[in-house]
């Protein structure tokens, strides 16, 4: 886009200056950079090819006219990189950020920039990961499972609604907060102690849906029958319904459980050993 | 059932769209390639929402527990095979449990094909990501960020949308004659196979939960409520709620430890 550099009454310095409250130039490169971030991630680079598109789209508004800086710019980013997307928007912000000051000062060195940009990442996936892999989506989805087992759509809809309506103003927040409050926004982010609460209290909520999800979607039921004394025992209903609805899913869920936890199995080895237990179990009926 | 040639150019776009990041970019990216969400679409393109879903829930519930981290995946990759594997398992299926082991089946199948090809996508793409290189040391910027798009849009269109196309069409006849020669006791141990694959999805979830043996509690309470009591996962959803707010609110700078001693 370009940009008017004719106006006299505003110099350059202040133009660059006021980018940071820019609110048409902030959403333009929020919308930028959320579908860059999808483009071409490499095992090489993961997600730089982003972070230089994202620098490529700001080129007009940080140095108009001049081809040669513009070129350094997105150069400069044309590295690896890789983070979490959500909460790693703070650190396209940061950068930005930090580009729009050496664009007005001249007095941010490229080294100071991949710097804080390679320290912030891991930290922040660490997080990012964690909240958004490991427990909102899952959770999110156990959530979807059981609206939707039946076969009715709203627990798709439930999810794509609920999953946008918070990743949305998240990575929104967090993309500004980067550019206007720079790396000092990041170490609130890493260093407070809400996420720790907050952690725990989405585990929190993440464990019992689980407890609830197994206990609507897991269904795994015995034949065994057992003949005593001439009375024939259901080993399904008669034992274990009677302890406790479900209680056979239950120990055969512990059970996985506990190769994955205990005993370290891949997902792929504890799948085959499955179809192995799966075919004599439908043999012998142990597993109906 | 059978699928119709608009209907495999409907899957074919719709597996190209979701994987593509074309759809909102990040904002959506992550839950389009869902299970869950997949089925959804499915659903809507041929016309039975029922069977689709129940399928999206089984497939769901064995890769809630997966992760991509660092570019690393933890299960096999499904997430073109979908696209053909659900809508042929509804096609060849008598009943949503039946086409559910079979689409599962096949789409785990498929992870062999989905795999490779993937891989073969990264070379390009790494070739590609050079390509983009090229037009900015020539100061091209623009047609640097054209290069990515096309580079990445033409790249998931053959990787994902023409293959799905391809085998919706092709695959369906023989994957249908295949079923019905199928023995039933073929069929029985896959439907078992499918009951037991539930636990991992759960379980590999539970795993990265779980901090000590004590939130076992949690989860039981979980399970009694709804196995036990009858209460749906949408009520649990809101008791859970309470529960955490009580736990985020309790937990403030270690107060409540202070006064527990």
């Amino acid at each position: 886009m370009a940009v008017n550099t004719n106006v006299p009454a505003v110099s350059n310095e202040e133009r660059l200056a006021g980018l940071k409250n820019d609110k048409k130039f902030i959403n333009r490169m929020f919308w930028w950079l959320m579908f860059h971030i999808t483009q071409l991630f490499t095992m090489e680079r993961m997600m730089g090819c982003s972070m230089a598109m994202m620098m490529a789209s700001a080129r007009e508004d940080l140095y108009p006219g001049d081809p040669e800086k513009q070129r350094d710019l997105v150069e400069r980013h044309m590295v690896f990189f890789n983070t979490q997307q959500g909460f790693g928007s703070i650190i396209w912000g940061i950068c930005l950020g930090m580009e729009i000051e050496q664009a007005r000062t001249g007095e941010v060195p490229n080294d100071i920039i991949q710097t804080i940009k390679t320290a912030l990442a891991s930290p922040i996936a660490g997080i990012g990961d964690t909240l958004w892999q490991i427990l909102f989506t899952p959770i999110l989805l156990s959530i979807g499972i059981g609206l939707s087992s039946q076969g009715s759509p709203l627990g798709a809809i439930v999810v794509i609604v609920v999953y946008a309506a918070v990743n949305f103003p998240l990575t929104y927040t967090l993309f500004t907060l980067g550019i206007r409050a720079g790396v000092d926004g990041a170490e609130t982010l890493i260093g407070s102690a809400l996420k720790d609460r907050l952690m725990l209290a989405v585990e929190t909520l993440g464990i019992i849906i689980v407890g609830g999800t197994v206990g609507s979607m897991v269904n795994i039921r015995t034949a065994l029958e057992f003949n005593i004394n001439g009375v024939v025992v259901n080993l399904q209903e008669q034992v274990f319904d009677a302890i406790y609805p479900g209680v056979f899913s239950l120990i055969c869920f512990y059970l996985t459980y506990w190769l994955i936890k205990e005993k370290k199995w891949s997902a792929m080895k504890i799948m085959l050993v499955m179809l192995a237990v799966a075919a004599v179990g439908y043999f012998t009926k142990i597993l109906a | 059932m059978q699928i119709t040639v608009l209907q495999a150019i409907l899957l074919g776009i719709a597996s190209y769209a979701y994987n593509s990041g074309i759809l909102g970019g990040w904002i959506f990216l992550n839950i389009c390639s869902r299970p869950l969400t997949i089925a959804f679409a499915i659903g809507l393109i041929m016309g039975d929402m029922k069977t689709a879903m129940i399928i999206g829930c089984v497939i769901q519930a064995l890769y809630l527990g997966a992760t991509s981290i660092g570019g690393v995946q933890s299960m096999p990759a499904i997430g073109m095979s979908m696209f053909f594997g659900i809508p042929i398992a509804m096609a060849a299926s008598s009943g949503p449990e039946e086409a559910a082991a079979l689409a599962l089946t096949i789409c785990l199948a498929c992870s062999a094909i989905e795999t490779p090809l993937k891989s073969f996508g990264n070379i390009v793409k790494q070739a590609a990501l050079h390509h983009v290189d090229s037009f900015v040391h020539r100061n091209k910027l623009k047609q640097a960020i054209a290069a990515t798009y096309i580079w990445q849009q033409g790249l998931c269109f053959l990787m994902y949308g023409l293959p799905v196309m391809l085998l919706a069409l092709v695959g369906q006849d023989a994957i249908i004659t295949m079923v019905a020669l199928l023995p039933p006791w073929v069929t029985g141990v896959i439907t078992t196979f499918t009951s037991l694959l539930r636990t991992l999805g759960f379980g590999l979830l539970l795993a990265g939960l779980l901090k000590n043996k004590a939130q076992w509690f949690l989860f039981l309470f979980g399970f009694a409520l709804v196995k036990g009591m009858g209460i749906s996962v949408l009520s649990l959803t809101f008791i859970g709620l309470g529960i955490a707010y009580l736990v985020f609110v309790l937990s403030d700078k270690g107060e409540t430890t202070k006064l527990g001693v």
